[in-house]
C-alpha cells in the first residue's frame, strides 16, 4: 500500500523534478555558519539543497539539470575550476578570486562592495586644505580594480598601487598626510593580516578616517563601512536560486551586489572629531541591491 | 561554677553561636581581603603586561630593538615595577631593565602573538581563517610591598572588625541573656528562700508573657505554701503543747507509782518486822512472861516476908516492863492517848504508894498523833525516865503532867513539885543522855528547866507526826 502511495506521489511530482533538478551546494567549510547559510537558503527555497565539501568528490554527483551553488572563496574558486556545464551561482565570494573569463551560465553574490558604495561615502566627509584626496591602496597585480579605480573621474583619488614585496603600511603613509579618506576596496594582499592592521594603525595615526567595506572594520578601526549583511547576501542568493528553480535560468550573467547598509564607528568618529551631523548623514546611506556588469 | 546559672548558660549559649559567626566572617573577610589585595596586584600585574604587549607588539614584529628599548625604559618607570624584560620567538633575553626597590616581586609572564586584524565579515565561509604567530614573551616584575602593607593593614582592619564584632556580640548577647533570664534569676531566688522556709517572700513579676505567668503562680504556690506552713506550725505547736502536758502528767504518775512503790516495800518490810516482832513478841510472852508470872505466883505462895515482898515487887516490875517491852514491839501502830493511858495506869500504884498526886492532863488531839511501836517504846522511856527520877530525887508530892499539841508539833511536860534536881547534873549523868539520845531518835527536842513552883520541868516537844 506505501508503495503504490509513494509511486503516484512521484507522478505527481515528476515535472517539478524534471523542470528544477537539484541544487549542489558546495561548501568552502563545515563552519556553525556554513551550517547558518545553508538553513537560511533552504528556508526560502522550494527544495533543499544537496551540500558537499569543496575538497570531496562532489563533481560526479552533479546531473545536467542541476544548479551548482558555490558557498564561499575556497568552494568558488574550485567550482569555477572545475569549468562546469551546468549553471553555477557564486555568493559569499569576492570578486578578485572569480576567474576574468568564465564560460557558461554564471552568477555571483560578491562580498566586495562596489565603488560607485564606497566613493561617495568618502567624498562626504568634511575635506580641509590640506586633506582633500581619497586614497587607495591596492595591489598592483590586481589588474582589474585598478583598472576601474582609473576609470573613476568623479572624485580625486589616489591609487596607491603596493608591490607584493612592500608593507602597504609604508607605501601608504607619505599619502596620508593629503588624505581626506582612505578607502578600502576588496584586496587579500592589502587588506588582511598584519597589513590590514597596520594600515589601520597608520591611518589612525595621521588622523585619517578609513571607509571600509565590512562590518569588521568598524571593529578593527574604520570610521565608516558600506556592507552587506549575512541576511542582505543570502536573500540575494536565494533571489537567484528562485529564479532559476522558476525559470531554468539564471537572469544574467554577471556579478551582482546585494543590498547593503552603511555604520559609523562612534568612539573613532569622537577620537577624529567628525562632525556629528556628517556622522548621520553617513549612517543614513543604504542604498537597495544594484547590478554592476 | 561558670555554667550554673541560667543567664551565664544562656549567656555562653547565645555567644557562643555569635562569636563562632564573627569567626567565620571574620576569616572569610580575611582570606577575600588578601585574595583582593593579591587580585588587585594581579590585576595591576595584567595591566601593565597589556600595556606593554600594546606598545611594544608592532616593534616585536618588525624587530625594532631601539623602539623596544624605549618602551622598556618607559616602563620600568611605573611605579611598583622591578623589572621587566622582553624574549624573542627564539626564547633568546633581548631587552632587559631593573629597578632596585623593597620587597620580593610577582613575576607575569605574558606572550606576545602577533594578532591578524580581521576585516572580513565571513571568513568562516571562506575556508582560511589566519592562524596566530608567536611573537615573544613579555615578563615584568611588580613589587609586592606595597602588597605587604596592605596585607597588614588589612590584617588589622579585620582584626578591628572582629574585635568591635565580639564587642557587639557580647554586649547583644548579655543583654540579650539578661533580659530572658531576668525573670528566671528572680524565679531561681525565691525558689532559694522557698527552700529556706523563707516562705514570706515572693517573685517580682517582671517577666513576659509565659515566664510572668509562671511567676504568678509560682507565687500563688508560695502563698499556698505559707499558709500550709502556717496551719502546720499551729498543729506542730498544738500538739507539742499536749504531748508536754501528757509527758507532765506521765511524769506525775510516774513519781506517785515510786512513792507507791516505795511505800509497799516499805509496808512489806515493816509487815515483815512486824510478823518478826509478833513471832518474838510470842514466843517472849509464852517464854519469859509465862516464867515471870509463874514465878509471881509461886511468890506469892510463899509466907509472907520482906524478901518474899522485895521479889515480888520486882518481878511484878519486870513483869511490867516485859508488858511495856511487849507493848512496844506490837507491830499495830499506837495513839500517844493509849500510850499515855497505859503509862498511867502502870504508875498509878507506884504513886499512891509514894504519895505523890499526879494531875494529868492529855488533850484530845493525842488522839490523832500516832506513834511507832519503836517511837513508843522511847517515849514511854524517856517519861519512864523522868517519873523514876521524880520519885528517887525530887522528893515531890505532886507531878504535873501535859500533853497538848503546839505548833510544829506536840509537846509532852512533866513538872514535879519537889527539889529541882534537872540542874543537878551528877546523879543522872546516865539517864539524861539517854533521855537526850531517844529524844534524837524522835526528832523531838529535849528541854530540861525550872518550873514554876521549883521542881523540874522536863518538855518533849514531838514533831509532826510523818
Amino acid at each position: 500500500m506505501i508503495r503504490k502511495l509513494s509511486l503516484v506521489l512521484a507522478f505527481c511530482w515528476y515535472p517539478v523534478f524534471v523542470q528544477a533538478g537539484d541544487v549542489h551546494a558546495i561548501l568552502s567549510g563545515d563552519s556553525l555558519a556554513t551550517q547558518r547559510v545553508i538553513t537560511a537558503l533552504e528556508s526560502q527555497l522550494p527544495v533543499q539543497l544537496v551540500p558537499t565539501r569543496y575538497d570531496q568528490h562532489w563533481q560526479s554527483k552533479i546531473g545536467p539539470d542541476d544548479l551548482v551553488l558555490a558557498i564561499g572563496s575556497k568552494a568558488s574558486q574550485a567550482v569555477a575550476a572545475a569549468r562546469l556545464p551546468q549553471p553555477v551561482i557564486y555568493t559569499f565570494s569576492e570578486q578578485q578570486t572569480l576567474p576574468a573569463t568564465q564560460t557558461g551560465s554564471w552568477a555571483a553574490v560578491v562580498l566586495d562592495q562596489p565603488l560607485s558604495r564606497l566613493l561617495p561615502v568618502a567624498a562626504s566627509l568634511s575635506k580641509t586644505e590640506y586633506r582633500q584626496d581619497i586614497v587607495v591602496a591596492v595591489s598592483s597585480d590586481n589588474t582589474q580594480t585598478i583598472k576601474a579605480l582609473r576609470a573613476v573621474k568623479d572624485f580625486p583619488l589616489k591609487i596607491v598601487e603596493v608591490a607584493a614585496d612592500e608593507a602597504a603600511g609604508k607605501v601608504v603613509e607619505p599619502y596620508l598626510y593629503n588624505a581626506v579618506a582612505l578607502v578600502a576596496v576588496r584586496d587579500k594582499a592589502i587588506w588582511s593580516g598584519n597589513s590590514a592592521k597596520w594600515l589601520l594603525h597608520q591611518a589612525y595615526n595621521f588622523k585619517v578616517p578609513v571607509v571600509g567595506y565590512s562590518q569588521t572594520f568598524l571593529k578593527a578601526g574604520a570610521l565608516v563601512s558600506v556592507y552587506a549583511t549575512l541576511e542582505q547576501t543570502i536573500a540575494e542568493t536565494a533571489e537567484l536560486l528562485n529564479y532559476w528553480i522558476e525559470y531554468e535560468v539564471l537572469p544574467k550573467r554577471g556579478v551582482y551586489y546585494p543590498a547593503y547598509q552603511t555604520d559609523v564607528n562612534p568612539s573613532i568618529a569622537r577620537a577624529l572629531k567628525i562632525n556629528p551631523a556628517n556622522i548621520l548623514r553617513l549612517q543614513g546611506q543604504a542604498h537597495a541591491g544594484q547590478l554592476d556588469p | 561554677m561558670l555554667v550554673n546559672s541560667i543567664r551565664n548558660q544562656l549567656f555562653i549559649t547565645t555567644l557562643a553561636p555569635l562569636l563562632l559567626v564573627t569567626l567565620l566572617v571574620s576569616a572569610f573577610l580575611l582570606l577575600e581581603s588578601l585574595q583582593e589585595v593579591e587580585d588587585q596586584l594581579d590585576e595591576r600585574g595584567n595591566d601593565i603586561a597589556a600595556q606593554a604587549v600594546s606598545m611594544s607588539e608592532f616593534y616585536f614584529f618588525t624587530g625594532d630593538m631601539e623602539k623596544l628599548s624605549e618602551i622598556a625604559d618607559l616602563l620600568v618607570k611605573i611605579d611598583g615595577l622591578v623589572f621587566i624584560r622582553f624574549i624573542n620567538s627564539q626564547n633568546q633575553l633581548i631587552i632587559e631593565k631593573h629597578k632596585a626597590l623593597k620587597g620580593t616581586s610577582k613575576t607575569f609572564v605574558v606572550p606576545i602573538f602577533s594578532q591578524h586584524t580581521e576585516v572580513d565579515d565571513f571568513p568562516e565561509l571562506s575556508g582560511d581563517l589566519p592562524a596566530e604567530a608567536p611573537l615573544g614573551i613579555i615578563e615584568i616584575g611588580l613589587s609586592s610591598f606595597g602588597q605587604d602593607t596592605k596585607k597588614r593593614e588589612v590584617y588589622w582592619r579585620v582584626l578591628l572588625v572582629a574585635i568591635i564584632a565580639a564587642v557587639l556580640a557580647l554586649l547583644l548577647a548579655y543583654i540579650s541573656s539578661h533580659n530572658m533570664t531576668r525573670a528566671l534569676t528572680s524565679l531561681m531566688s525565691t525558689a532559694r528562700d522557698m527552700k529556706l522556709k523563707r516562705f514570706s517572700k515572693r517573685c517580682a513579676e517582671n517577666g513576659s508573657g509565659e515566664l510572668r505567668e509562671l511567676q504568678s503562680i509560682f507565687n500563688e504556690m508560695a502563698q499556698s505554701l505559707e499558709k500550709n506552713e502556717q496551719a502546720l506550725q499551729r498543729r506542730i505547736e498544738t500538739a507539742t503543747r499536749s504531748l508536754h502536758n501528757t509527758v507532765k502528767e506521765l511524769s506525775e504518775k510516774n513519781r506517785l507509782l515510786a512513792i507507791q512503790r516505795r511505800e509497799t516495800i516499805e509496808l512489806e518490810r515493816s509487815k515483815a518486822i512486824s510478823d518478826e516482832r509478833a513471832r518474838i513478841m510470842k514466843d517472849m510472852h509464852d517464854g519469859i512472861g509465862g516464867q515471870i508470872v509463874a514465878s509471881l505466883a509461886m511468890i506469892e505462895k510463899e509466907p509472907d516476908s520482906a524478901a518474899k515482898q522485895n521479889i515480888a515487887a520486882t518481878l511484878t516490875e519486870c513483869l511490867d516492863d516485859f508488858r511495856l517491852i511487849i507493848n512496844s514491839l506490837n507491830a499495830n501502830a499506837n495513839s500517844l492517848t493509849d500510850l499515855l493511858a497505859d503509862f498511867k495506869y502502870r504508875h498509878q500504884r507506884k504513886l499512891n504508894q509514894l504519895n505523890i498526886e499526879l494531875q494529868w492532863q492529855v488533850e484530845d488531839s493525842a488522839d490523832n498523833y500516832p506513834l511507832q511501836p519503836q517511837q513508843s517504846l522511847n517515849v514511854l522511856r524517856i517519861l519512864q525516865e523522868a517519873f523514876t527520877n521524880i520519885y528517887k530525887h525530887a522528893n515531890a508530892n505532886r507531878i504535873s503532867f501535859q500533853a497538848r499539841s503546839v505548833p510544829h508539833g506536840f509537846a509532852l511536860i512533866v513538872e514535879d513539885s519537889g527539889q529541882n534536881f534537872c540542874l543537878q547534873s551528877t546523879p543522872f549523868g546516865q539517864g539524861m543522855k539517854n533521855m537526850h539520845w531517844r529524844a534524837d531518835q524522835l526528832g523531838a527536842v529535849l528541854m530540861l528547866d525550872k518550873s514554876a513552883t521549883g521542881g523540874c520541868r522536863i518538855t518533849l516537844l514531838l514533831p509532826q507526826p510523818l
